[in-house]
């Protein structure tokens, strides 16, 4: 055709099929347009759903494939006596029974849960939204400083171990659609690069528990877990200097607001330590020991140096988000070095610990955390 | 022996014109298919031709041309006739509904009195029409009775009949529409049923010289004969003088630079591709040019080369305007469309008339445009959709015994109607993209009479040279089945009966490919091919439109090549 402007010609070359990511996205603009029948539509969801399950990047698919879903369940009734796969079948019900959420935040200790609740602004004395097999859960509208809205779910576990994590995250994920999971409590510290009521933040987690028993003796394979790109690309907004000065604020503000609660136990000159505290990123390890034994430093030389905190849940909870597809952080703040002599210090120091963890986990909501929506996926 | 007779109406021609022998054997073809017997034209004015003129188009009453051109033909013939054909030929765009109902009123008429006759005779009426009328419409229902007692068929140009049932065993689909387009034989015939049509979002410039979005982009690649025909065929029709000069703009269309040089060189014509050279040469007065482009959507094009052209001193009367594709013709009958520049009148002929494409509600939304010189090889999501959604959905025809019909699916048939010479163009390209062979007999089997694979059968045959076998369903269908014995019972009685695609399957050598318009269950595959198999002849691929099952495919030690296709079974 003659009316348009002359484009360059180029070699023959072999001929390539389209990126599954971006016929995904075609299927998506699709089920965004209102003028094609529901007949029809019903199967452009169905390819936009068999197209994300080709594309490698798991945590974008499955934005990209709920996006479709509910773009579908929000305009169109099931057709009766469908032909399509069961798993089809079962992704549009899951779609249409769950409820979407933009952030679950997942804690263990009911200290931990407070201070979540309490970065968050959520009345310590309100009573839960929801109960799952004995899991609280308590829902809030968070405002980010651009002004988007986010609806934001803490949920406190109860149970400790990174078995009992990822049960209570599927268990979460069998009714609940989030569009982000974070893991947000306490953890023990290398001394002398972390102080006590410091935070840090997954730049990985370190299943540090895996290993092969030879009979020259037990051979290391440990498992690291990486967060999406995407989330950490969030992260880096908050991880400059200028964040931190907010950190503290909100941190200060929350022991304030905590340290009149009666029953609440906070060590002493608080607010002196609020001005040293720190956060930073770095290889959270994980496993299934409560670590008191000095031997937390060693996981430098064994395993990673940028190995700074241990835990016992954070590698339960990513390999249920890996696995589900979903972005996810952990943020864990110091209350002990893991030494022999510190029941005390922990138990002294978990409150203001966790509070140092969910106002990080609060100012990365606040600063820097996208959610997916259909325009970023378009 | 039934002697039969042909009125042949043709739309848009002002004059009486030759009917050609090849259309005369298609008649003949045609009648003997349906009466299932020998046939013979009738010796006294075995054709009679109808030319409907555009005015006569327009008019819209039941005392028309149409219906005494019937009526005479029909009184004429009924002491000699057997069977009547009535055709009407003609661009698609220019048939009406009125005609089709003065046609239906005629037979109806001539039967009525034929019965009340004494000496009545049994006389059937063969109409061909462009498209099968709905059966709400007014002259299906003036010939209900008859189309149910078979006395009346009527064919659609695609080969579509009201036959039903009956018509597989008499005609497959892809012989009649390759019986009528060689009958049809004209080069405008063959450029609408080979000109590729690709679906997307194209730059253009607009008429206010912004740039727009066009849906559809053009590619003749495989007319180049039938263009250099239809040329050199207006040069002699309009009269240019011997010392005209063929300017050319196809910047990207390369298909139209051979067929420009053919004709030149065989007219013994100057030929110059206006694109190549930084100004034409100053023209004299005395000078004549035939301005040739490619495609004309908002004339915009047209009129900047004729401002280069006019700016050489050339005058205005003295150039000629031909375009192969033309979006809004305003003469359909003279093949032209009209416009206006610098204050004089240009009626530019045109070969064939495409749809404008440039109204789009979706542009906001669109990603970008379509890259015109590059192609993915399988089609991308937005073309599949967007030939879906102009196709829209249907309850699945064609439903194979063994499993119950689809709730919904694509309406292939329309999506391959409109878009046959891209899909097949694309699938030529996968073909050797994949490193399949191509089989050596050049021959692919695909369900009989299934409307989709039967049209992209036709268009393989014309594009890509391939002969296609239809295969009948039952037999597929049993042969797709574990039922073993019932697939030897089969074999047994097709040998004995030995149709004509046994003896065509039998006959060819090497390797054979399957063709089908989707792949749902995989069934219908596996019995073509156990067929293939079992005249001990090896598959070398499998060929679909669309795959529906891509975790069967997968299985299948034979490659299955699809132009799309997602989990839906």
């Amino acid at each position: 055709m003659t009316d348009g402007p002359t484009p360059e010609r180029r070699p023959n070359e072999p001929k390539k099929d389209e990126p599954e990511k971006e016929s995904a996205k075609a299927t998506l603009r699709l089920l965004a347009r209102p003028d094609i029948p529901s007949d029809l539509r019903r199967l452009i969801v169905q390819d936009h759903v068999y197209k994300c399950a080709n594309i490698g990047d798991t945590a974008h698919a499955r934005d990209m494939e709920y996006a479709g879903l509910r773009l579908y369940t929000e305009k169109d009734a099931r057709l009766p006596g469908s032909s399509a796969s069961f798993a089809f079948e079962d992704k549009v019900e899951f779609v249409q029974t769950r409820k979407s959420i933009d952030v679950v935040i997942v804690t263990t200790l009911t200290q931990e849960a407070r201070a979540m609740k309490k970065a968050l602004a959520i009345d310590a004395q309100r009573a839960r939204d929801d109960v799952l097999n004995g899991m609280e859960l308590w829902q809030t509208d968070f405002v980010q400083d651009n002004g988007r809205h986010l609806s934001v779910m803490v949920a406190r576990t109860a149970d400790r171990g990174p078995t009992e994590c990822a049960a209570a995250c599927g268990a979460i994920l069998a009714h609940y659609i989030p569009g982000c999971l974070l893991l947000v409590g306490i953890a023990a510290g290398i001394k002398g690069l972390l102080n006590l009521g410091d935070a840090v933040v997954s730049q990985r987690v370190l299943d540090y528990e895996g290993r092969r028993a030879a009979s020259d003796g037990d051979k290391k394979r440990p498992q690291y877990y990486e967060p999406p790109k995407r989330i950490l690309r969030n992260l880096d907004k908050v991880l400059d200097d200028e964040a931190k000065p907010l950190w503290r604020d909100l941190l200060s503000v929350c022991i304030q607001g905590l340290r009149d609660t009666r029953g609440v136990e906070l060590p002493g000159s608080l607010e002196d330590n609020v001005d040293e505290s720190d956060w930073e990123d770095g290889i959270i390890a994980s496993g299934y020991a409560l670590l008191a034994n000095g031997s937390l430093p060693s996981f430098q030389d064994e395993y990673h140096d940028k190995v700074r905190a241990a835990e016992t849940e954070a590698s339960g909870f990513a390999a249920t988000c890996r696995e589900q597809g979903i972005p996810w952080l952990v943020f864990r703040g110091i209350s002990d070095f893991g030494g022999p002599d510190d029941s005390r210090t922990r138990r002294l120091w978990r409150l203001r610990a966790a509070l140092a963890a969910a106002a990080a986990a609060a100012v990365f909501l606040r600063l820097a955390y996208e959610p997916a929506n259909e325009e970023d996926l378009f | 022996m039934k002697r039969f007779r042909a009125l042949q109406f043709r739309l848009g021609a002002a004059s009486p014109n030759e009917i050609k022998p090849q259309c005369i054997a298609f008649y003949r073809w045609l009648v003997q298919r349906v009466t299932l017997e020998d046939v013979e034209i009738s010796p006294d004015n075995p054709i009679d031709y109808v030319p409907l003129s555009y005015e006569d188009i327009g008019q819209n009453n039941q005392c028309t041309r149409v219906h005494a051109a019937c009526t005479a033909a029909f009184a004429e013939g009924r002491s000699s006739v057997d069977v009547f054909v009535v055709d009407v030929e003609g661009p698609a765009s220019l048939a009406r509904s009125h005609i089709s109902i003065q046609i239906a009123h005629a037979v109806s008429l001539a039967i009525a009195e034929e019965d009340d006759r004494t000496d009545k005779r049994d006389m059937q009426f063969i109409l061909i029409q462009h498209e099968l009328p709905p059966e709400t419409e007014s002259s299906r229902i003036i010939l209900a009775q008859h189309l149910e007692s078979g006395r009346v068929a009527i064919f659609s140009h695609a080969g579509r009949s009201t036959l039903g049932k009956q018509s597989p065993r008499r005609y497959n689909l892809e012989e009649f529409r390759l019986k009528l387009t060689i009958a049809q034989g004209s080069p405008e015939a063959l450029l609408s049923r080979k000109m590729i049509r690709r679906v997307g979002r194209f730059a253009m410039r607009g008429r206010k010289g912004a740039i727009e979005c066009s849906r559809f982009f053009y590619d003749g690649r495989y007319c180049e004969a039938e263009i250099a025909s239809l040329l050199e065929d207006e040069i002699v029709r309009a009269g240019l003088p011997d010392d005209c000069r063929i300017c050319y703009w196809c910047p990207d269309s390369p298909w139209l630079t051979a067929p420009a040089e053919a004709v030149a060189l065989r007219l013994g014509l100057r030929a110059t591709d206006l694109y190549r050279i930084e100004s034409p040469s100053a023209f004299g007065a005395d000078d004549y040019v035939l301005l040739l482009v490619d495609c004309m959507v908002t004339g915009r094009t047209f009129a900047g080369l004729l401002d280069r052209l006019l700016d050489t001193g050339l005058d205005s009367s003295r150039v000629y305007g031909v375009t192969v594709l033309a979006a809004s013709p305003t003469d359909f009958q003279s093949h032209t469309r009209r416009m206006e520049h610098r204050g004089a009148i240009y009626e530019v002929s045109y070969f064939m008339a495409i749809e404008n494409g440039t109204e789009c509600d979706w542009c906001e939304q669109c990603p970008g445009y379509t890259n015109r010189q590059e192609e993915y090889l399988r089609l991308t999501a937005d073309e599949h959709w967007e030939m879906a959604i102009a196709a829209g959905v249907k309850r699945e025809e064609d439903v194979p015994d063994y499993r119950l019909g689809m709730p919904v699916v694509i309406d292939y048939p329309q999506v391959v109607d409109k878009n046959a010479p891209w899909l097949v163009s694309k699938m030529g390209v996968l073909l050797a993209e994949e490193g399949v062979e191509i089989p050596g007999s050049n021959l692919f089997v695909c369900p009989l009479d299934e409307h989709g694979s039967s049209v992209l059968a036709e268009c393989l045959s014309l594009l890509l040279n391939l002969d296609v076998v239809g295969i009948p369903r039952e037999t597929v269908d049993t042969f797709g089945s574990d039922n073993e014995p019932l697939r030897e019972a089969e074999w047994r009685r097709i040998g004995e009966k030995r149709p004509i695609w046994y003896v065509r399957l039998g006959g060819s050598v090497g390797r054979v490919g399957l063709l089908d318009e989707f792949n749902a269950s995989g069934r219908t595959l596996l019995g073509l091919r156990r067929v293939v198999e079992r005249f001990g002849k090896d598959v070398s691929c499998m060929l679909v439109l669309n795959d529906l099952n891509p975790e069967w495919s997968e299985h299948q030690d034979v490659n299955v090549l699809s132009l799309y296709g997602w989990q839906s079974y």
